[in-house]
């Protein structure tokens, strides 16, 4: 599991207080009675309180620690499944202005977007055109901002295609950037015969890690006041 | 110290003339079948009861009947009332006070006896005797208690109800009723000290005041319990069934003084520090046990 906030790990540093405040001896409300006969006999047997008899209930502590670990987590972004790392190819070879209607590299580009669009947190692209020598028009990056930036500006050349060649530079690439352990690559070829059209890159299954933890820890903290309740009761 | 006012005495003389002259509640009633020792004029028999005096005790009947009687005698004599006033520090405990409704109370009291032509005597106690009143009689001397009373603080350190009752008996030789206002909170228990008095050949009565947070107390949680009394500190933690076998308890302990009144024919008023002025009076004068 990756982390798409790492730095989100810091809020686990709250737990060092929240052990603190929990060791502290909290100042008793003092109650004045009358006479302390009565109270004698019904706390026979119960002993004084101290300051170590706090962890009597100890399950407490780990109940509210485990509440921050869950919302820590969530801050952190966990990425469920592998990143994924997808390569762009836009063919603007000569020819792809041509056609009746819209043109084969305006579609090739909508498809790009819709692409970039469907990649989620921690997804990084990179875009080339295959139009003429193998160009690299946006390097890899996760900013969808800049991926559709850089798919809008490309335009068409005279050139005519290299895919062959701009589909091994991409592999090239991928290899050598870093983080690439473990990551599912892809690469998706845009216009000219390749791809007239393609679906939509689909998103990921399922709700995003961050919130499944957040209701863990709602759950939890409901399960507390209840054990809270009970310990009154009891 | 404004503890008394216009109000409260116009108060009393409209509850004493409500009242007439020919009756005074159950606290300020009139001796039992002849007071013991108190006359001189043999009045007739009785079943002996624990705390009546030996002396008292018709032997040749009991050897003739196999059981114990008790010679009651009448005399006439002037109406002693003793108001014993507890002054310990659980007085000062509620809002108002116990001790400011134990005070309006022994004033009440006290109008009705002088009023009455009775002869009335003021003792103020917690752990011992602290203060007295001399026996007052007649009416104008009303200012007198009410001096007395708003005089007297709380002091000592805790009630101690034997003691009191020891002291009180070497200082009064005539008898009479024995008003007591307190809330009986004695450690050692409250009927030692009523059982010297009626062994003195006293008629004690009991006027217990308690604050309502005693009976049901607002505690949940950690908390310290300081005894006020006894000046120590407590670390709990009071749970819901610790609370409530608490109530219990209270509860048990107001039915045993009432059971003890019960048993020894004694009149028994129980009320809370919060009862409305009035109508604390109005149980008072008719001996009705309130909340």
């Amino acid at each position: 599991m990756t982390l798409a906030n790492p730095l989100g790990l810091l809020w686990g540093l709250l737990s060092v207080p929240m052990v603190i405040l929990y060791l502290r001896r909290m100042p008793l409300r003092r109650r004045p009675v009358a006479t302390s006969m009565i109270w004698e006999q019904v706390l026979a047997g119960q002993p004084a309180r101290s300051r170590w008899q706090r962890w009597r209930d100890p399950l407490s502590l780990v109940v509210q620690l485990t509440i921050l670990l869950l919302l820590v987590v969530a801050l952190a972004e966990p990425l469920t499944g592998p990143r994924r790392r997808v390569v762009l190819v836009v063919d603007n070879s000569a020819g792809q202005e041509a056609g009746d209607g819209q043109p084969t590299l305006a579609r090739a580009k909508q498809s790009a977007g819709r692409l970039i669009a469907g990649l989620g947190p921690g997804d990084a692209a990179v875009v080339l055109s295959a139009g003429g020598a193998p160009s690299v028009r946006c390097n890899l990056t996760s900013d969808t901002g800049l991926l559709a930036e850089a798919v809008q500006a490309i335009s068409s050349s005279q050139a005519p295609p290299q895919v062959d060649a701009t589909v091994a530079l991409a592999r090239q690439m991928l290899s050598t950037a870093p983080g690439g352990v473990g990551a599912a690559e892809d690469v998706v070829v845009l216009g000219g015969s390749a791809g007239e059209e393609i679906k939509d890159y689909p998103e990921r299954a399922g709700p995003p890690g961050g919130v499944v933890l957040v209701g863990l820890a709602v759950l939890l903290l409901a399960g507390q006041w209840c054990l809270y309740q009970r310990c009154w009761m009891s | 110290m404004a503890t008394f006012d216009f109000e409260l005495l116009r108060r009393f003389e409209f509850l004493s003339l409500g009242l007439g002259r020919a009756g005074h509640g159950l606290l300020l009633a009139g001796p039992r079948q002849g007071p013991l020792g108190g006359g001189t004029e043999p009045a007739g028999l009785r079943d002996y009861v624990p705390g009546d005096d030996y002396r008292h005790v018709d032997w040749r009947r009991c050897a003739r009947h196999d059981e114990l009687l008790t010679k009651t005698f009448a005399g006439d004599e002037d109406r002693h009332v003793y108001i014993l006033l507890d002054c310990s520090p659980s007085m000062g405990l509620g809002r108002p006070p116990k001790f400011q409704l134990a005070r309006e109370i022994a004033a009440l009291l006290g109008y009705l006896v002088l009023r009455d032509l009775g002869r009335l005597g003021v003792t103020a106690f917690s752990d011992r005797v602290l203060a007295d009143l001399p026996p007052l009689r007649g009416k104008g001397r009303f200012g007198l208690l009410l001096r007395f009373l708003e005089q007297l603080g709380l002091e000592g350190t805790r009630t101690d109800l034997r003691r009191t009752a020891e002291g009180f008996v070497r200082r009064y030789q005539r008898h009479g009723s024995v008003v007591v206002i307190s809330d009986l909170y004695d450690p050692a228990g409250f009927q030692p000290g009523f059982d010297r008095l009626r062994q003195h050949g006293y008629e004690p009565r009991i006027v217990q005041i308690h604050e309502p947070g005693e009976a049901e107390p607002a505690l949940l949680g950690d908390c310290e319990l300081f005894d006020v009394e006894g000046k120590t500190a407590r670390r709990v933690t009071v749970t819901e069934r610790a609370a409530r076998r608490y109530r219990r308890l209270f509860a048990e302990f107001h039915a045993s003084v009432r059971g003890y009144c019960a048993r020894h024919g004694m009149a028994c008023v129980q009320m809370a520090s919060d009862t409305p002025q009035q109508e604390a009076m109005v149980q008072i004068v008719t001996g009705t046990r309130g909340r």
